[in-house]
């Protein structure tokens, strides 16, 4: 992630770009984290009808 | 009826391309500076998937003059709308939904590679009972690292109103009449109250976001490359409050009006099969059902197959209106908030980018059931001039007219000092003549009320 200025002109959205600035990181984070765990749970659940499938075969 | 290869005035903003009309139908250029992003749509499989999905509008690709032919990439034919809404007629929970789509288009576009470029609800219509996007060229290639341009408009045209509403009051809704696009942030959040400051997602995206906005005003930012995750993190966070916002249902006077009939269940039976037979009898391509309540009468019309619009003053009973339609997945019926005596004015530049209500007419027919007796004795409106404005509305009127002796009108007149003398059958029977030609009249069965069917005069 490189940092930069922007020269000249900056339209009266700037704040709302900043505040996009500021929770790009915990967002992303979070987004990371729910990810991981969906793709963990669904592994959990694959194991688990793995098994019982083995189970009743 | 439009003029001939003319630009839709509400189109002029984006440089990418413009909507036109052409021989009566609606057409879109793509603009050559947009090719890339056009093409890029098309052969990403994100226009098939969002068009699978009934989230943007099919088009097919024309060969049609165009009025700017040095700057034509393609012209293309959107499937056309029947009638075109605006946010200021929209209840909660048709901006939610509107708001809700366009959250799964911007992660379904991030998805292949491209991003929403505005999120604005003038770009949603409802179309078969759901809201779509209309605007095909809203999209734009992602380049790594941009932050979402259209967040702010997000925020400001579909978060602020909802929260407003949700926090305040439902009739918040037509405040986009004078904001048209966005809330101004810092105004929803003088008037939100202390407890939403507590909520995380209210207290970022309205708030702090209000706060950034005052403090930065024009200032130079540093800019800072944002992740994809984070986009997506945005997109979801932005979900979470959306789904979590509800409308606060208050019983209306209006929403409750069917439980306080004034007449028997015979005649209410006798209305429902007149009305249903004078429909089946004109097979009309549209209705407008106006002082709709919650749309009973229009579901009449609707299940005749025809398309019709549901309009009402209360914004409880459109919200009611609404949750009906979406519980039994109603595609005919567009309930909308019009109040007939102050209804939607053209808005925007020139006050042409949003039609006035009367420029969106007329109609084929139009119903007007129980509704005669509130603008005559509860607005003071003389029968002359509600005479003309359905002649100007509608081709074919169903129309029911409550004599004085009914016991509705009596309570409506006892609350008024002014003369009501006029209000009879002959002068209203005389004054729609003017106008109409009456081709039917019933009485409705144990009761005085009367059905007209109408025809206008050409």
């Amino acid at each position: 992630m490189g940092f930069f200025l922007i020269h000249g002109y900056i339209d009266p959205g700037s704040g709302s770009f900043l505040l996009q600035i500021l929770l790009a990181f915990i967002l992303g984070a979070l987004f990371t984290i729910k990810g991981a765990w969906r793709r963990l749970k669904e592994r959990i659940k694959k194991a688990f009808r793995k098994g019982n499938e083995e189970e009743k075969q | 009826m439009k003029k001939k290869n003319s630009k839709h005035p509400a189109s002029y903003r984006d440089p990418c391309g413009f909507v036109f009309f052409h021989e009566g139908e609606l057409y879109r250029q793509v603009n050559l500076c947009y090719r890339e992003h056009y093409d890029y749509l098309i052969s990403s499989g994100l226009y098939k998937k969002l068009v699978k999905e009934d989230l943007l509008i099919p088009h097919e690709e024309v060969n049609v003059p165009s009025p700017e032919p040095s700057r034509v990439h393609r012209v293309i034919k959107p499937e056309r709308i029947p009638f075109t809404s605006y946010p200021y007629e929209w209840c909660f929970s048709q901006l939610k939904d509107a708001a809700l789509i366009t959250l799964k288009i911007q992660k379904t576009a991030l998805n292949h590679g491209m991003v929403l470029k505005d999120a604005t609800p003038y770009n949603i219509q409802f179309y078969k009972g759901k809201p779509v996007l209309i605007d095909t060229l809203s999209f734009e290639i992602y380049r790594d690292g941009e932050p979402w341009r259209a967040y702010r408009q997000f925020c400001q045209g579909f978060l602020a109103p909802l929260v407003l509403a949700a926090y305040t009051d439902l009739r918040t809704l037509s405040l986009f009449r004078i904001f048209h696009e966005e809330y101004p942030l810092d105004f929803v959040a003088s008037l939100l109250p202390s407890k939403t400051k507590f909520r995380p997602g209210i207290f970022t995206h309205i708030h702090l976001h209000a706060g950034l906005q005052t403090k930065m005003g024009m200032s130079q930012l540093p800019e800072r490359k944002i992740g994809k995750n984070a986009l997506y993190g945005l997109v979801e966070a932005l979900q979470g409050i959306v789904e979590g916002l509800k409308p606060k249902i208050k019983k209306s006077v209006w929403s409750s009006y069917y439980e306080q009939l004034s007449y028997t269940s015979g005649a209410f039976e006798d209305k429902k099969k007149v009305v249903e037979e004078w429909i089946k009898k004109l097979s009309p391509s549209t209705v407008w059902d106006l002082g709709a309540n919650v749309g009973i009468f229009s579901r009449i019309s609707a299940s005749c197959g025809v398309f019709t619009v549901s309009f009402d003053m209360d914004p409880v009973c459109v919200e009611l209106n609404y949750t009906e339609c979406k519980k039994k997945e109603e595609v005919n019926i567009l309930p909308l908030v019009m109040d007939l005596t102050n209804p939607s004015p053209g808005i925007g530049w020139e006050n042409k980018e949003r039609e006035s209500f009367m420029e969106r007419g007329p109609c084929n027919t139009a119903l007007a059931l129980a509704l005669v007796h509130h603008l005559a004795i509860g607005c003071n409106v003389p029968f002359g001039k509600m005479a003309q404005f359905f002649s100007r509305i509608c081709k074919n009127l169903i129309i029911e007219f409550i004599p004085p002796d009914d016991e509705r009108v009596k309570l409506l007149l006892s609350r008024k000092k002014e003369n009501f003398e006029w209000y009879s059958m002959e002068n209203f029977e005389r004054a729609f003549s003017a106008f109409f030609e009456i081709q039917e009249k019933r009485v409705l069965t144990g009761s005085s009320r009367v059905m007209y069917l109408m025809e206008g005069k050409t």
